[in-house]
Protein backbone atom coordinates (compact mmCIF):
# COMPACT_ATOMS: atom_id res chain seq x y z
CA UNK A 1 0.00 0.00 0.00
CA UNK A 2 1.30 3.51 -1.00
CA UNK A 3 1.60 6.18 1.49
CA UNK A 4 -0.28 8.45 -0.33
CA UNK A 5 -3.07 5.73 -0.47
CA UNK A 6 -3.21 5.57 3.70
CA UNK A 7 -3.31 8.97 4.10
CA UNK A 8 -6.59 9.52 1.85
CA UNK A 9 -8.30 7.33 3.15
CA UNK A 10 -6.95 8.28 6.59
CA UNK A 11 -8.07 11.92 6.21
CA UNK A 12 -11.43 10.70 4.75
CA UNK A 13 -12.22 8.01 7.30
CA UNK A 14 -10.93 10.61 10.50
CA UNK A 15 -13.49 13.16 9.35
CA UNK A 16 -15.89 10.73 8.81
CA UNK A 17 -15.17 9.35 12.39
CA UNK A 18 -14.74 12.48 13.86
CA UNK A 19 -18.74 13.53 13.10
CA UNK A 20 -19.93 9.89 14.29
CA UNK A 21 -17.97 10.90 17.78
CA UNK A 22 -19.27 13.36 18.24
CA UNK A 23 -22.98 11.79 17.73
CA UNK A 24 -21.92 8.58 19.14
CA UNK A 25 -20.91 11.47 22.71
CA UNK A 26 -24.22 13.18 21.88
CA UNK A 27 -26.15 10.01 22.05
CA UNK A 28 -24.04 8.17 25.19
CA UNK A 29 -23.74 11.87 26.82
CA UNK A 30 -21.16 10.16 28.67
CA UNK A 31 -19.10 13.46 28.81
CA UNK A 32 -21.14 16.33 28.66
CA UNK A 33 -20.45 18.81 26.17
CA UNK A 34 -18.89 22.83 27.26
CA UNK A 35 -19.03 24.00 23.72
CA UNK A 36 -21.81 24.48 21.54
CA UNK A 37 -22.25 21.92 18.76
CA UNK A 38 -21.36 23.80 15.32
CA UNK A 39 -17.86 24.83 17.58
CA UNK A 40 -17.53 20.99 18.20
CA UNK A 41 -18.43 20.09 15.12
CA UNK A 42 -15.69 22.15 13.33
CA UNK A 43 -12.91 21.00 16.28
CA UNK A 44 -14.08 17.15 15.92
CA UNK A 45 -13.46 17.43 11.83
CA UNK A 46 -10.34 18.67 12.29
CA UNK A 47 -9.40 16.24 15.55
CA UNK A 48 -10.81 13.42 13.63
CA UNK A 49 -8.73 14.14 10.45
CA UNK A 50 -5.67 14.49 11.97
CA UNK A 51 -6.35 11.19 13.79
CA UNK A 52 -7.47 9.81 11.01
CA UNK A 53 -3.84 11.17 8.91
CA UNK A 54 -1.90 9.69 11.50
CA UNK A 55 -3.79 6.25 11.39
CA UNK A 56 -3.35 5.62 7.17
CA UNK A 57 0.37 7.04 7.62
CA UNK A 58 1.13 4.56 10.21
CA UNK A 59 -1.29 1.68 8.27
CA UNK A 60 0.50 2.39 5.40
CA UNK A 61 3.87 2.16 6.98
CA UNK A 62 3.09 -1.22 8.60
CA UNK A 63 0.97 -2.85 5.47
CA UNK A 64 3.12 -5.81 4.67
CA UNK A 65 4.18 -6.41 8.92
CA UNK A 66 1.06 -6.19 10.04
CA UNK A 67 -0.41 -9.80 10.87
CA UNK A 68 -3.86 -9.95 10.29
CA UNK A 69 -4.97 -10.20 6.04
CA UNK A 70 -8.11 -7.94 5.97
CA UNK A 71 -7.73 -4.10 5.48
CA UNK A 72 -10.89 -3.31 8.51
CA UNK A 73 -8.48 -5.51 10.60
CA UNK A 74 -5.30 -3.80 10.27
CA UNK A 75 -6.74 -0.62 9.71
CA UNK A 76 -7.90 -1.17 13.73
CA UNK A 77 -5.40 -2.93 15.36
CA UNK A 78 -3.18 0.52 13.75
CA UNK A 79 -5.82 2.73 15.28
CA UNK A 80 -6.12 0.80 18.54
CA UNK A 81 -2.51 0.89 18.95
CA UNK A 82 -2.34 4.55 18.44
CA UNK A 83 -5.02 5.15 21.15
CA UNK A 84 -3.61 2.90 24.01
CA UNK A 85 0.03 4.61 23.48
CA UNK A 86 -1.47 7.67 23.91
CA UNK A 87 -3.75 6.72 27.00
CA UNK A 88 -0.23 5.14 28.03
CA UNK A 89 0.81 8.42 28.07
CA UNK A 90 -1.48 10.16 29.38
CA UNK A 91 -1.48 7.97 32.87
CA UNK A 92 1.76 8.39 33.23
CA UNK A 93 0.70 12.40 33.18
CA UNK A 94 -1.82 11.59 35.57
CA UNK A 95 0.46 10.14 37.48
CA UNK A 96 2.68 12.89 37.43
CA UNK A 97 -0.14 15.71 37.41
CA UNK A 98 -3.20 14.07 38.76
CA UNK A 99 -4.89 17.30 38.85
CA UNK A 100 -4.75 18.65 35.51
CA UNK A 101 -4.57 14.89 33.99
CA UNK A 102 -7.51 12.71 35.77
CA UNK A 103 -8.75 9.75 34.19
CA UNK A 104 -12.28 8.85 33.91
CA UNK A 105 -12.92 4.98 32.83
CA UNK A 106 -16.37 5.43 31.06
CA UNK A 107 -14.54 8.20 29.42
CA UNK A 108 -11.69 5.57 28.72
CA UNK A 109 -13.95 2.30 27.93
CA UNK A 110 -15.99 5.28 25.13
CA UNK A 111 -12.24 5.91 23.67
CA UNK A 112 -11.62 2.19 23.36
CA UNK A 113 -14.74 1.95 21.63
CA UNK A 114 -13.90 5.20 19.33
CA UNK A 115 -10.59 3.60 18.51
CA UNK A 116 -11.96 0.70 16.80
CA UNK A 117 -14.58 2.89 15.03
CA UNK A 118 -11.70 4.66 13.83
CA UNK A 119 -10.23 1.94 12.11
CA UNK A 120 -13.12 0.36 10.99
CA UNK A 121 -14.04 3.43 9.23
CA UNK A 122 -10.37 4.06 7.89
CA UNK A 123 -10.49 0.22 6.56
CA UNK A 124 -13.75 0.28 5.06
CA UNK A 125 -12.72 3.54 2.69
CA UNK A 126 -9.33 1.61 1.88
CA UNK A 127 -11.22 -1.69 0.43
CA UNK A 128 -13.57 0.96 -1.14
CA UNK A 129 -10.71 2.95 -2.57
CA UNK A 130 -8.87 -0.74 -3.46
CA UNK A 131 -12.33 -2.24 -5.05
CA UNK A 132 -12.51 1.54 -7.31
CA UNK A 133 -8.81 0.85 -8.56
CA UNK A 134 -9.42 -2.52 -9.53
CA UNK A 135 -12.93 -1.66 -10.95
CA UNK A 136 -11.68 1.21 -13.03
CA UNK B 1 16.93 9.90 -17.81
CA UNK B 2 13.03 9.78 -17.79
CA UNK B 3 13.16 7.06 -15.10
CA UNK B 4 15.66 8.71 -13.15
CA UNK B 5 13.56 12.06 -12.70
CA UNK B 6 10.64 9.86 -11.97
CA UNK B 7 12.35 8.27 -9.17
CA UNK B 8 13.82 11.16 -7.72
CA UNK B 9 10.19 13.20 -7.78
CA UNK B 10 8.70 9.91 -6.24
CA UNK B 11 11.13 9.85 -3.18
CA UNK B 12 10.81 13.72 -2.78
CA UNK B 13 6.69 12.98 -3.10
CA UNK B 14 7.50 10.00 0.01
CA UNK B 15 9.44 12.80 2.30
CA UNK B 16 7.83 15.00 2.29
CA UNK B 17 4.36 13.02 3.18
CA UNK B 18 6.27 11.35 5.66
CA UNK B 19 7.00 14.78 6.92
CA UNK B 20 3.63 15.58 6.83
CA UNK B 21 2.55 12.19 8.58
CA UNK B 22 5.33 13.47 11.84
CA UNK B 23 4.04 16.85 12.14
CA UNK B 24 -0.15 15.37 12.26
CA UNK B 25 1.60 13.47 15.10
CA UNK B 26 3.02 15.76 16.76
CA UNK B 27 -0.22 18.03 16.46
CA UNK B 28 -2.13 14.94 17.81
CA UNK B 29 0.46 14.72 20.76
CA UNK B 30 -0.71 18.58 21.37
CA UNK B 31 -4.39 18.24 21.02
CA UNK B 32 -4.34 14.79 23.51
CA UNK B 33 -2.63 16.48 25.91
CA UNK B 34 -3.68 19.90 25.62
CA UNK B 35 0.06 21.91 25.66
CA UNK B 36 -0.59 25.15 25.81
CA UNK B 37 3.07 25.99 26.42
CA UNK B 38 3.99 25.03 23.13
CA UNK B 39 -0.05 25.57 20.97
CA UNK B 40 -1.50 28.92 23.02
CA UNK B 41 -4.88 28.02 23.26
CA UNK B 42 -4.88 24.14 22.52
CA UNK B 43 -6.43 22.45 26.02
CA UNK B 44 -9.80 24.36 25.86
CA UNK B 45 -10.32 24.33 22.03
CA UNK B 46 -10.09 20.52 22.18
CA UNK B 47 -11.53 19.87 25.75
CA UNK B 48 -14.68 17.99 24.53
CA UNK B 49 -12.74 16.07 21.87
CA UNK B 50 -10.45 14.76 24.27
CA UNK B 51 -12.96 13.85 27.15
CA UNK B 52 -14.84 11.98 24.27
CA UNK B 53 -11.66 10.02 23.25
CA UNK B 54 -11.07 9.03 26.79
CA UNK B 55 -7.92 10.99 27.53
CA UNK B 56 -7.13 12.13 30.58
CA UNK B 57 -8.04 15.88 31.01
CA UNK B 58 -9.37 18.11 34.09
Amino acid sequence: MRLKDGLLAGITGGIIWGILALAVNSITGIFPFEHPLLYNLVMFVTGGAIFGIVTGGLLAAGWSVLPVESAILRATVVSVFVWMVLRGGGLVLSYMNPYRYHAVFIEAVQGLVLSILLGVVVGIVVRFRQKQHLTA
Amino acid sequence: MREEVRRERSLYTGVALSLFVLACAFAMVLIVYGVDSVAPGVHDAYHDFRHTIGMPCH
